[in-house]
């Protein structure tokens, strides 16, 4: 169980305070509601860049960095489909420092024309380092087109292209910024050695005279549900063939979530699993093979991701991936397997637990999502989950109108 | 209330802080094993370090020691990987079995509360490995293929390129495996490195989460009875460095590659050696975080890369200093001129005392993040004693990350970044 509180300035900044009297650390996490969710199909990988852009001073102050790691911190930040989070861990007695460098960023950038340039030439590079020279790096951009034809999870957080990316022009940044960066927007959630009373008078002192902005309301056209199986083909230079499979699951925090995460550590997590036992060491179709799900807000996907053992046809491995996936609709899944697979995530949920920083980030996300009171009850929700759940969780997802297949074959 | 945001807040610097390693019991199971313990954290997990002298040093045939590490739990006399994977998998455990150069460490993650089920797995796979000839045959086909995705990555490439430069190909830290080394592989190889060096005489045993006498005593009842019998044709094998006569290496693995994989490096030190602790200090400034000359340089100025660290590794036999980067293909030369003037620059000028003293800030306030949670402390520890050191040598550290002096940072850049003892490799 984790412990907080939770008040809300006048500008509208939630603030949640979580205590922890045995470090000598403190956290502070903050999340903006904007991600790559919310870009424009013709500017995407901004949300990504944005970030970057936020460390590249701010109105009162020309450095960010830097006088946090005078202070003993360390930051960084991540950009998802969903939200934006940035966070600071410091030593509690610097913890004003996290305030003061955070609350002048959400005032206002310094929006300088040297740090878009030279951001947009390292998003670049991270572009091409993660996803353009790597073997199999752009199987994501092409699963994502396959399986959402509407939704903006058609992109990826990178971007589509990098052409998008270095389009993008001060004025786009001024107008993200005003758009999305101001206290409605955002949850901050403090962690470590603190009292309330203390985070309150921080608060008020640093964040308190930040203009409200406007709340951004997200309109986005839901995904249509998907009637037909859809399949593509690419070629490249990679040494073996590879197959991604996705289905449609149930967003998060609603019930058909909960079993279709548990189906992930059943399918293909870990080595006792069953794409693993049976179809890498039974049958010796592919060299790896995972399942997982993509954990976004909105629905998202089921992924069987798998390299192909040499000789082995793609048509061959795509049909036992279908095999299994038919004996789970047909025979369900066992009580052990079951059992196993809650096991898995009540230690996920522990070791999770051990960081602070952890902690402070997982209170502001479900306070993001509505009420932080929320992480609470996910073990809960997880254990209520039955073997007649599973089945009937399986033969919704693993319909075969409700899969989309990616063939990544090998350029001869 | 109107602030004044101009103004920093007053900060406390970390360098004034008091660091204190928390204490280790160090224990001797019935049998004498020496069991090193600590009891700290809030949630109910622990993690448990089996540590054994089955490194690559002590490999005698290429890749033996990784494909052992990677074999080690696939069956015993009793049971099969599958039963194996299952019943740890089963508890929501992780069992991570891994070779580096100078160790082999099965490490265990989980709750607390299973671990009187999940330690005599350990124990069996521990002392009675067998490396069935099926799984000996499927790893082998598995890994090559893994192997060849890999060679297709330029850093692949360039990590296994710089350390060949710098310790050579005959030596256990500059050999690489390629595909003919896997292939040739044999069971009879697996047993022979794993009955010679996974004998649990050498083994240590370390371990921190929640805990007590309780998960103590269990160790000991599982671990503690068996009898002990030290080999006596346990080979100490020596090595020399020896460097490539070649200093710098060009090599195009992908013509349609878009970015190049620069690795400069040079041999240096282990942590015996008088200069590794305030090196730490000077790495940290070069290109040991993100405020680093290097990154503030070559990233925040010019945006040649995404990414650009410099890393003191040390083994057990020695070590050494490599800066590593993934740039631009059109900017990859450009980068290396830049790394070679920001080490110019370190030996002709002192490090401003604000820079110095944001340094040692960093590097110390992320040490008191480091110190409180028991896995890092665990790690540290277990570096300490593998490297036959005490909390003094911890101590010594911090003093000396606190007060070096900025005359001593530039003997130490005039003494290692010269250009001539750099070895540079670029594979786009």
């Amino acid at each position: 169980m984790l412990q907080f509180e939770r008040f809300t300035l006048d500008n509208g900044l939630k603030v949640l305070v979580h205590i922890d009297e045995t470090t000598p650390m403190a956290a502070m996490n903050i999340i903006y509601d904007v991600g790559a969710r919310d870009e424009e199909p013709q500017r995407t990988g901004f949300a990504h860049l944005f970030e970057h852009l936020m460390f590249g001073g701010s109105i009162n102050i020309p450095e960010y960095d830097e006088p946090l790691q005078m202070a003993g911190g360390e930051n960084n930040a991540y950009t998802t489909n969903d939200i934006t989070n940035y966070y600071i861990q410091l030593p509690l007695k610097n913890l004003e420092t996290a305030f003061w460098l955070e609350s002048d960023r959400m005032l206002s950038l310094a929006f300088s024309e040297k740090s878009l340039d030279v951001q947009i030439k390292v998003v670049s590079e991270e572009f091409k380092e993660h996803y353009l020279n790597k073997p199999y790096g752009d199987a994501w951009h092409h699963l994502r087109t396959l399986a959402y034809t509407m939704h903006p999870y058609q992109w990826p957080t990178i971007g589509k292209d990098l052409q998008q990316i270095e389009e993008a022009k001060l004025d786009d940044v001024k107008a993200f910024f005003a758009k999305h960066y101001n206290p409605l927007n955002a949850v901050m959630c403090i962690a470590g050695n603190v009292n309330v009373e203390e985070v309150k008078i921080l608060s008020e002192k640093w964040f308190g005279s930040i203009p409200a902005g406007n709340k951004y309301n997200r309109n986005i056209a839901e995904e249509p549900q998907q009637l037909s199986a859809r399949e593509k083909t690419v070629f490249s230079d990679v040494p073996f063939d590879a197959i991604y499979k996705c289905w449609h699951i149930a967003a998060r925090l609603t019930p058909g979530y909960y079993p279709a995460d548990l189906l992930t550590e059943i399918m293909g997590s870990g080595y006792s699993s069953r794409l693993y036992q049976r179809l890498v060491k039974e049958q010796q179709l592919f060299s790896s093979l995972q399942a997982y799900q993509t954990g976004s807000l909105e629905p998202g996907l089921f992924v069987v991701e798998g390299k192909i053992r040499d000789g082995i046809s793609l048509e061959v491995a795509d049909a036992a991936i279908e095999k299994e996936m038919n004996l789970l609709i047909a025979d369900g899944v066992t009580e052990q397997e079951l059992e196993k697979s809650k096991n898995k995530i009540e230690a996920m949920i522990a070791f999770e637990d051990m960081s602070l920083l952890s902690r402070a980030n997982n209170l502001a996300f479900y306070e993001l999502l509505g009420d932080a009171e929320l992480i609470n009850q996910e073990w809960n929700r997880y254990k209520a989950v039955t073997t007649a759940t599973m089945q009937e969780t399986a033969k919704e997802i693993f319909r075969k109108e409700n899969c989309s297949t990616l063939f990544y074959k090998r350029k001869d | 209330m109107i602030v004044d945001r101009k103004i920093a807040p007053q900060i406390h610097d970390a360098i004034e802080f008091d660091y204190i390693l928390p204490s280790i019991n160090k224990e001797k199971l019935n049998n004498g094993l020496p069991f090193y313990w600590f009891n700290a954290g809030v949630q109910d997990v622990v993690q448990i370090d089996w540590v054994f002298p089955a490194g690559l040093w002590q490999e005698q045939k290429t890749a033996v020691a990784h494909t052992v590490a990677a074999l080690l739990k696939n069956g015993t006399t009793k049971y099969n990987a599958e039963q194996i994977n299952e019943a740890l998998e089963f508890y929501g455990a992780q069992l991570k079995v891994a070779a580096n150069n100078d160790y082999g460490t099965i490490t265990l993650y989980s709750l607390t509360k299973h671990l009187p089920v999940l330690l005599p797995i350990v124990y069996e796979i521990i002392t009675d490995a067998q490396f069935p000839e099926q799984e000996v045959e499927l790893h082998k086909k598995n890994a090559i293929q893994k192997l060849l995705i890999n060679l297709r990555q330029c850093e692949f490439v360039a990590n296994r390129h710089i350390d060949a430069l710098l310790f050579g190909e005959h030596h256990p830290y500059g050999r690489y495996t390629k595909k003919e080394d896997i292939e040739a592989i044999t069971r009879q190889d697996l047993l022979q490195f794993y009955n010679a060096h996974f004998n649990i005489a050498n083994m240590q045993i370390f371990m921190a989460g929640k805990m007590g006498s309780i998960e103590v005593k269990c160790m000991n009842d599982i671990f503690g009875n068996s009898s002990i019998y030290q080999q006596n044709f346990l080979q100490r094998n020596t090595f020399e460095i020896s460097s490539s006569n070649e200093k710098a290496n060009r090599i195009t693995n992908d013509i349609n590659g878009v970015q190049g994989a620069v690795r400069i490096g040079r041999l240096f030190p282990d942590k015996q050696h008088p200069d590794f602790a305030p090196m730490v200090v000077l790495n940290t400034l070069f290109g040991g975080y993100f405020g680093s000359r290097l990154m503030s340089n070559i990233r925040e100025d010019k945006g040649y890369t995404y990414g650009i660290y410099s890393s003191l590794v040390a083994e057990k036999n020695g070590g050494s200093l490599v800066v590593h980067t993934e740039t631009g293909r059109d900017v990859a030369e450009k980068a290396i001129i830049e790394i070679y003037k920001e080490m110019e620059l370190l030996c002709n000028e002192q490090a401003p005392d604000e820079e110095l003293l944001l340094v040692k800030n960093y590097l110390l306030g992320g040490l008191l993040g480091d110190l409180d949670g028991p896995f890092s402390i665990l790690r540290r520890w277990r570096s300490i004693i593998l490297n036959g050191f005490t909390d003094e040598h911890f101590n010594n550290n911090i003093n000396t990350y606190k007060t070096v002096s900025p005359e001593k940072l530039l003997q130490l850049a005039q003494k290692y970044f010269n250009k001539k003892d750099f070895f540079e490799v670029m594979v786009i």
